[in-house]
């Protein structure tokens, strides 16, 4: 029974060790889409594998790894209890942004620095629609939120991204 | 499409390069979750073991009873939670039947969020625990996240079921209750009369609710009560608690 286990338990590792290493590269991009910075992405990468792992036996689709791990990931980084949230407060101070322009390059940059400012859920919500090209039903059972919300959020993540490229033009 | 999607989208790919991926991840994050199952499995053995002392004690009662008349076993004798639902306290709430589903590998209670006045703590109460975030604390008081076997952060102090209060880290997988499970409002189940409402620091378009000083929040056996000094929160069933504040955390309150 025990040597059973073990050997379930062995190839469980080897799943998971062939998931982790076909799927991190993606998986820390869209960490740190979500964070925003390398420390916090990685923070976030880890929370999430772990919570992977111990789910690993009870996922009965591993066709669908990859989906659960967004979930996981995305629904970690809005939690209330994540510790970049309150270090980052998106009501603190804004960064010092870059000028808008007609240089791309320039705008690109305010783009991201711009979701800083935005809350978490709104910044998850811009990441799965434009990292991730997930269709708001789909972004809605991500976040476990209804499909209204996912559109007023979205809504108002765009104005005020738009608002820091428009506000720097005038 | 348009072109403003179209930056957004070229913005968050650009800035969010591939990088060489790390070949030690997935034995680091298995080695974890092989402690965190062994710690688990060590808290049910010591719960089942407790269950089958309590049955033993029992069937060896239950002879000595009879012989004393006694026409049948002794209820076990409970400790009566206080519920305010039936308190004309009003600095008291039962919240046991409020909050917000659980998020996924959690236990199934239902969370109430709610923060200090300060705003500097957000906790939870549910019939299944209590527990608060801290986000700021004194110098030395928040323990290094050696406590977390090298993944993850510590959040705070937190009760759960009959254990003593412990800090957790946000790798636990019970302690990770969701905003994204209340159904886009963090406040559906607060009371604005018993205290206001603020923006919540993780994301300012949802509400958190505030619990004022010298109220207390109930749901089954845990209570959570605030004053200018911190956050107490216990179980009345076990006797375990514990009080936080930005200066000091005391898990054996």
């Amino acid at each position: 029974m025990t040597a059973l286990s073990t050997t379930a338990d062995l190839a469980a590792d080897i799943d998971f060790e062939s998931f982790v290493a076909s799927h991190q590269v993606r998986l820390r991009r869209y960490a740190l889409a979500l964070t925003g910075n390398g420390h916090d992405a990685d923070d976030l990468l880890q929370a999430t594998l772990v919570k992977l792992y111990l789910a690993w036996d009870r996922i009965e689709d591993h066709d669908h790894l990859a989906a659960y791990a967004r979930v996981t990931m995305a629904r970690t980084y809005v939690s209330i209890w994540r510790r970049w949230g309150s270090r980052e407060s998106p009501t603190a101070s804004p960064p010092e942004l870059p000028a808008s322009g007609s240089d791309t390059t320039a705008d690109r940059d305010l783009i991201w620095r711009g979701l800083d400012r935005l809350g978490r859920r709104q910044r998850a919500v811009v990441v799965l629609r434009y990292f991730e090209d997930l269709d708001l039903a789909t972004i809605a059972d991500t976040l476990g939120i209804s499909i209204g919300t996912v559109k007023s959020q979205l809504s108002r993540a765009l104005t005020n991204l738009r608002d820091l490229l428009g506000g720097d033009e005038s | 499409m348009n072109d403003f999607d179209d930056l957004i989208r070229t913005s968050l790919r650009e800035h969010t390069p591939a990088t060489a991926p790390d070949d030690t991840l997935a034995d680091q994050v298995a080695a974890t979750g092989r402690r965190i199952r062994r710690t688990r499995m060590a808290g049910v053995a010591a719960l089942a073991l407790v269950v089958v002392v309590g049955i033993a004690w029992g069937w060896a009662a239950l002879p000595l009873f009879t012989q004393q008349g006694v026409a049948a076993m002794p209820t076990m004798s409970q400790p009566t939670p206080s519920h305010p639902a039936s308190s004309p306290d009003p600095s008291v709430r039962d919240v046991s039947a409020t909050g917000s589903p659980e998020g996924i590998n959690y236990t199934g209670a239902l969370d109430n969020y709610f923060a200090s006045p300060s705003g500097n703590f957000h906790c939870f109460i549910s019939t299944a625990g209590a527990g608060c975030a801290g986000e700021k604390w004194d110098k030395g008081v928040k323990p290094s996240k050696k406590i977390c076997q090298g993944v993850g952060s510590v959040i705070g102090p937190e009760l759960r079921g009959g254990t003593a209060a412990a800090w957790v880290c946000d790798t636990d997988p019970h302690s990770q209750p969701f905003l994204s499970g209340a159904g886009g409002d963090g406040v559906t189940w607060w009371d604005p009369t018993f205290g206001e409402s603020i923006p919540a620091p993780s994301d300012p378009s949802t509400k958190l609710a505030v619990l004022p000083y010298g109220k207390t929040l109930v749901a089954g056996d845990f209570s959570c009560s605030m004053a200018k000094d911190g956050v107490t929160c216990s179980n009345a069933l076990s006797g375990h608690g514990f009080h936080v504040s930005r200066s000091k955390v005391d898990l054996e309150r």
